[in-house]
């Protein structure tokens, strides 16, 4: 007689058809060998069954969606480049900054709050680097290290910056390069190694309104609380905010691709805030170096949508030109240098993505989603086909 | 969202949020790892509740928890998973015969979890869904995208492993 050991634990759960379980039941009374299997099978069964249903730890709080605290409303949204030695605030500022004397919370709907919260977040882009910084602009003062890492772009993006918060101005060092960008009001100042300039540039205002905004839930981060936020566009999240419930700074980011995966992670690590301003080592007088400028944006080849991201501000670097993309959440800049190798764009910028087109060396600087950055570079011209020469030359000698 | 067959959020967490924590943690072995993942889930479920369409609920939810726990899986790949505490001397429980069978009750949870965890994702997955969870069959096959013989054969032979490992 044939044994179908198989038809045995779907007996225990009672899974089988009737057909089925009259074999089993006969084959059973005449199996001894069957009926110790299926012993064996109910005990381990009975084992993991009886196994303690252990209660929901009481600090996942799945309870009604809260609004935050809402900062205040007075905030930088800048990106750099340190090509040019100088930086640029880019056009949303315009839009934010004009919104930007009210300090106090706002009583409206939930959703509406949260939004309104969510249009005074500044993105400071150090474009030059590829790291960056959503803050409150907040008028809490902190310190931290920010830790960057895009788990799946091409280039990938691991680094560690200071931030030092000082009220209005935002200082975000990088201890490898030296690099030191400043941010403050609606400027931002360019290395303080280089030649300091500062650029305003304005544009129109990227579509804040495209996301929604939603206040999910609470969680304990690096022992402080905080209120988990995701921004999504067309019923996908796109970013997850961890914001810290006291000081309305942000120290944990995840960028969403559309699937669903993360894609990038910035997290603030050592964050101390303070109620006084904190004393962040410039070199320099602040007030005395920085000049300001205004470019309107230059006639330009890049597209005006690329990803889905608004071309905001574009500007001339020697040789080249550099486009500001933006969509309110995510910013990004594109890099066109004529001639040259690509490692002349990518100089001093860790850029995402390099490549050369049509005799142009090109980046793409700024963490994206990783299905983002695929639709950037779609609508950029697309890569030369490698000359393998070439190619075999730069493998040998470098 | 005002059919009344749709849950809302807060019920999704109240109901469900301790059965996905007592998923992940028997898949996982690891308290941290299943509290990120009811987190992760509840996080998931509030977007897709607006565009969740009336049907399995239950089914759609695994579905959820179950991609949330792979995609973790997979990013924790190359991290080293943390071992169960093995020292039970730690649990400083008064000798009586009550205690003694805390106590017992405790070693044999721990044997059978780590058993649990020296099997195949695959088996330990279905047995999980199946003694843990209480799903039927079908609920699983529907969760995990397999025919129903895939479900019957994964739990059967995880029973068996098990048997064999909890001797």
């Amino acid at each position: 007689m044939s044994h179908r050991p198989e038809l045995l634990s779907a007996m225990l759960d009672g899974e089988l058809s009737e057909s089925e379980a009259a074999w089993v039941a006969a084959h059973l009374d005449g199996c001894g060998q069957c009926r110790s299997e299926l012993d064996g099978l109910a005990s381990a069964r009975s084992a993991v069954r009886g196994l303690p249903m252990l209660d929901l730890p009481e600090d996942v709080h799945p309870g009604e969606p809260r609004v935050t605290r809402l900062w205040p409303r007075r905030v930088a949204v800048a990106a750099m480049s340190a090509a040019a030695a100088a930086a640029v605030t880019i056009g949303a500022l315009g839009m934010i900054g004009m919104a930007s004397d009210s300090s106090t919370a706002v009583d409206v709907g939930e959703a509406e709050a949260i939004l309104a919260a969510t249009r005074s977040l500044g993105v400071i882009t150090d474009g030059s680097e590829a790291a960056e910084y959503v803050t409150s602009g907040a008028t809490a003062h902190f310190s931290a290290r920010q830790t960057m890492a895009c788990l799946d772009h091409d280039a990938l993006i691991d680094r560690t910056v200071d931030v030092t918060s000082m009220g209005s101005v935002t200082v975000m060092s990088d201890p490898l390069s030296q690099l030191t960008v400043l941010a403050y009001g609606s400027v931002a100042t360019g290395p303080v190694s280089g030649p300091i300039a500062s650029v305003t540039v304005t544009g129109p205002a990227p579509e804040l309104d495209d996301y929604d905004v939603t206040a999910v839930m609470t969680e304990e981060r690096h022992d402080r609380a905080t209120e988990i936020v995701t921004l999504g566009k067309a019923g996908i999240d796109r970013a997850r905010l961890w914001i810290d419930v006291e000081t309305g700074v942000i120290v944990h980011r995840e960028l969403l691709a559309a699937d669903g995966s993360v894609s990038c992670v910035a997290d603030l690590v050592e964050f101390e805030p303070s109620d006084t301003p904190i004393q962040a080592s410039i070199p320099f007088d602040l007030r005395a170096e920085v000049t300001e400028t205004t470019y309107d944006p230059v006639t330009t080849e890049f597209p005006s949508v690329l990803g889905g991201l608004e071309l905001v501000a574009a500007y001339p670097v020697e040789d080249g030109e550099v486009g500001v993309y933006g969509d309110g959440v995510f910013t990004m800049a594109v890099v066109r240098v004529s001639g040259g190798h690509p490692d002349s764009v990518s100089a001093d910028r860790s850029p995402t993505h390099v490549w050369e087109s049509g005799g142009a060396s090109w980046a793409v600087v700024g963490a994206l989603p990783s299905d983002l950055l695929e639709a950037v570079l779609d609508g950029l011209p697309a890569p030369d086909d490698p000359n393998p020469f070439i190619e075999g030359w730069r493998i040998l000698f470098g | 969202m005002n059919d009344p067959s749709i849950p809302t959020w807060e019920d999704v967490a109240r109901t469900h949020g301790r059965k996905i924590y007592n998923y992940a943690y028997r898949l996982t072995g690891n308290p941290h790892d299943a509290k990120d993942l009811v987190q992760e889930v509840l996080l998931r479920v509030r977007r897709g509740l607006d565009s969740y369409t009336p049907g399995s609920f239950d089914g759609w939810l695994w579905r959820i928890t179950r991609n949330a726990f792979l995609d973790d899986v997979r990013k924790r790949k190359r991290r080293p998973t943390s071992p169960l505490p093995d020292d039970l001397d730690r649990l400083s429980i008064a000798s009586s015969p009550a205690a003694d069978d805390v106590l017992a009750s405790i070693r044999l949870g721990e044997d059978v979890q780590k058993a649990l965890l020296d099997l195949p994702e695959d088996f330990r997955e279905a047995i999980v869904m199946c003694d843990i969870i209480g799903m039927s069959y079908e609920e699983i096959a529907h969760a995990i995208d397999a025919p129903i013989g895939t479900v019957r054969s994964r739990i059967h032979r995880g029973r068996k492993q098990l048997k064999d490992r909890l001797g």
